[in-house]
């Protein structure tokens, strides 16, 4: 029973900063609220005993994705405190709440008619999320796309230094293709 | 635990990102919204593969890898926007206003092509 | 606990591809600065060479990477080497080799950083690779993003212009957030079924066709919404003109046949592997993204003054063609409609490289790439001319294009024989839409320039671009002679 109320608050905190993230005025409490919804997801996954996606979840995107993006909003001088233009126009705004608030309403009716009833049994002695369980299943069963992955890694890496190289000036001859 | 719980919240959250996604026009913010859509993908891999006891725990693994594929995707995303920073001073997306379908002038217009070509203003310049 | 055993030979195309990405990337790193243009050679020698395994590979079936049977589920592998895969890697081999050969003189003229143009060129085309052999959701979704990812750097590579990087950032925006929808609908999809492997997937939804229908639906929609921004399909296209302006142009070549092809082998295997027993539900929706798609970009295509950005409208109408045969799959059709997409874009590919070989050409003399840049060319140039004219004769399918003909009428037999008549009509009337601006494209070429020759209207070709031209349109005039030669690839 504990858990269910502990996911509800959970899903309560990550709901209402995920709200946050979206609507705030100040694109730097925006990165900070995206923290919030992260911490409470990853408390989810502890919740759902995948412990080790928990924590990497803390690790990657608290710890690296986070901090890319508040070096982000510094290197593109957003400004402190609030702003009026981070949103769109009103109507565009308007219209994106239509969008969103159809696109919950299908997905909740649809789930709820799908998984309405379905309980999940949690292991509590041993979680099924423990590091060596999903490392055995990532080197046995999913070598392939761990391995591709290390290609769009590099190139990412390669591709992130070489957008930001600043020692390469225009052509003499302007436009060439 | 009702699975009905974990996988609401997840449509909940993907939601709340195809609001900010539509109506950001900073593209960091935009990123933002994004990232809450990919973790409502994660929360739904991790909360059916604990559901479903998946033996080759697919859900978790897949998890992982989203989780991969979101950082690259972001190093790689603001090293883009520092780029469209440093050229155009500005991360606002609707300020990006040169490429775009333009109101043709009569002399490049398709229509008129072919054997009168010569008077075209680009050929004889 | 057993290891995954690994077949070297059926993985060998993407893992050459890789291994000279970085040997490409290290050798960069070491050559004199005036040594630089031997990368781009290794580059294109090296894709030649990673297309030679294809030969053993044709006509074989190999299956790597596999999970054990369990339960009532048979045994599945994540990457599997049949018909439809070395078509595809041979499609995406011989696009990257042309693009690659472009691309020679581009890097030399416009000093684009040479070895990491080639790094990501190839890391992407080791994604496109590996996509059309995968054959489950992760790895469909992994080899997406190699394919896309580094296709985000090349189009911002001319980092001075600001055009350039709008692309870049149009491209990415867009990319990313069609991933995250379709990652969302694919989870759903594993929630459903319990599966990851395509076949696993179809094999659960045969056997309980008492599984909760609405989800599953709200899941395909979410997963074809997904593919349709990779593959620039209406409503989701408006990237790709944009896009492809900004871009170098043998990158925009790149996006416009490589990548296309790639989303399309996701496409289909997603659907046509993964859905077979839900095409009642994706085949009226991927029949009216093909109306929507081949209509919308055909129209816009007629106004259009720029040659690369007609290049993108007449692409994404040609989309709309290739999902055709996708849309007129009924229940239990879909073995026989499936070629059909696969030959559309091959002989896609094919016309698509002949057109952009051209364009690039001009672009190099004349950057804006306007139509009327295009005057007289006939005369300056009789080759290239006619080049680009046959591959415009390909694309609106008329004589003597007999290989675009031949695939827009293996694409028209799938909606009649299947019942969707209004689909046939539709794409009837947008090919007649379609012969207009391609043919008066083609009339421009043999139009009596107004003044003397130009002399800056020679174009001087070199053998990188002359070979690059030689072949795509060798190619066009091969399988418009035999054009049995691409459905008997399919077996």
């Amino acid at each position: 029973m504990t858990v269910e109320v502990l996911f509800g608050l959970l899903g309560v905190v990550a709901t209402g900063s995920a709200l946050l993230v979206v609507t705030t005025r100040q694109m730097v409490h925006a990165a900070l609220w995206l923290v919030v919804t992260l911490g409470a997801v990853a408390g989810c996954y502890l919740l759902l005993s995948a412990e080790f996606v928990a924590w990497v979840q803390v690790l990657i995107y608290i710890g690296a994705v986070v901090v890319l993006l508040l070096f982000g909003l510094m290197l593109t001088r957003a400004p402190i405190g609030a702003s009026v233009d981070l949103d769109a126009s009103m109507a565009q705004r308007l219209a994106a709440a239509v969008v969103a608030g159809a696109t919950a309403g299908v997905l909740v009716v649809s789930l709820v008619d799908a998984f309405r009833g379905e309980h999940i049994a949690l292991e509590t002695d041993r979680p099924r999320g423990h590091s060596s369980a999903v490392g055995a299943a990532l080197f046995r069963d999913w070598v392939l796309p761990f391995e591709v992955l290390s290609v769009l890694l590099l190139a990412a890496l390669v591709g992130a230094i070489v957008l930001s190289r600043r020692d390469v000036s225009e052509p003499a001859e302007r436009g060439v293709t | 635990m009702p699975l009905l719980l974990p996988v609401l919240l997840a449509a909940l959250l993907f939601s709340i990102g195809i609001y900010g996604v539509l109506a950001r026009r900073n593209a960091i913010l935009v990123l933002m919204a994004v990232e809450l859509m990919l973790n409502a993908v994660n929360l739904n891999l991790v909360a059916f593969d604990v559901w479903l006891r998946d033996r080759l725990l697919a859900g978790q693994v897949f998890t992982l890898f989203v989780i991969t594929i979101a950082a690259a995707e972001i190093g790689l995303g603001l090293a883009i926007i520092l780029l469209v920073f440093r050229n155009r001073a500005t991360a606002a997306l609707d300020e990006l206003r040169d490429l775009r379908e333009q109101d043709l002038a009569p002399a490049g217009r398709l229509g008129e092509s072919g054997t009168d070509g010569g008077t075209e203003p680009a050929v004889t310049s | 606990m057993t290891i995954q055993s690994v077949d070297y030979l059926a993985i060998a195309p993407p893992l050459a591809v890789a291994v000279l990405a970085i040997l490409v990337l290290l050798l960069d790193a070491f050559l004199p600065a005036r040594r630089r243009a031997l990368v781009g050679l290794l580059s294109t020698f090296g894709l030649v060479a990673a297309a030679l395994p294809l030969l053993w590979l044709g006509g074989d079936h190999r299956r790597t990477f596999c999970v054990p049977a369990t339960g009532q589920l048979a045994r599945s592998c994540s990457y599997v080497v049949d018909d439809f895969t070395v078509v595809f890697q041979s499609v995406v081999l011989g696009g990257a080799v042309v693009v690659m050969l472009l691309s020679l003189d581009t890097l030399r003229d416009s000093r684009l950083p040479s070895g990491e143009y080639c790094f990501l060129l190839l890391s992407s085309v080791a994604g496109a690779l590996t996509l059309a052999a995968g054959r489950d959701v992760v790895i469909l979704v992994v080899a997406l993003e190699v394919v896309s990812l580094p296709a985000f750097a090349l189009v911002g590579l001319r980092r001075y212009d600001g055009r350039s990087s709008e692309a870049a950032l149009k491209l990415f925006l867009v990319s990313v957030v069609s991933t995250a929808v379709m990652l969302f609908g694919l989870s759903l999809v594993y929630g459903v079924t319990g599966q990851v492997h395509l076949s696993r997937i179809a094999a659960v939804l045969r056997a309980n066709p008492d599984l909760p229908r609405p989800v599953l639906v709200v899941a395909v929609t979410l997963a074809i919404a997904g593919f349709g921004f990779k593959v620039a399909a209406v409503p989701f296209h408006f990237w790709a003109p944009d896009t492809y302006e900004g871009a170098p142009v043998p990158v925009a070549a790149y996006l416009s046949v490589v990548s296309k092809a790639a989303g399309f082998a996701g496409l289909a295997l997603l659907l046509t592997r993964g859905f077979p027993s839900y095409a009642d539900v994706w085949a009226p929706a991927m029949a009216v993204l093909a109306a929507l798609t081949m209509t919308l970009g055909n129209l816009v295509a007629l106004r259009q003054s720029n040659a690369v950005r007609l290049l993108a409208w007449s692409s994404i109408a040609q989309s709309g063609y290739m999902l055709v045969p996708l849309g007129a799959a009924g229940k239990g059709a879909i073995d026989s409609v499936l070629p059909a997409t696969v030959a559309y874009v091959l002989a896609y590919a094919v016309m698509n490289l002949g057109a952009f070989s051209v364009v690039t050409l001009v672009g190099r003399r004349r950057p804006d790439n306007l139509l009327s840049d295009y005057a007289g060319l006939g005369r300056a140039e009789p080759l290239p001319a006619f080049a680009l004219a046959f591959a415009l004769a390909c694309l609106a399918g008329l004589p003597p294009g007999l290989l675009g003909l031949f695939a827009k009428v293996v694409v028209f037999q799938a909606p009649v024989e299947q019942g969707t008549g209004w689909l046939a009509v539709v794409m009837a009337i947008n090919v007649v839409i379609g012969l207009y601006y391609y043919l008066a494209w083609a009339a421009r070429l043999y139009a009596r320039p107004g003044s003397a020759p130009d002399p800056a209207r020679t174009y001087r070709v070199s053998w990188s671009d002359g070979l690059a031209l030689g072949i795509s349109l060798g190619a066009a005039l091969w399988f418009s002679v035999l054009p049995r030669l691409i459905l008997e690839a399919l077996g």
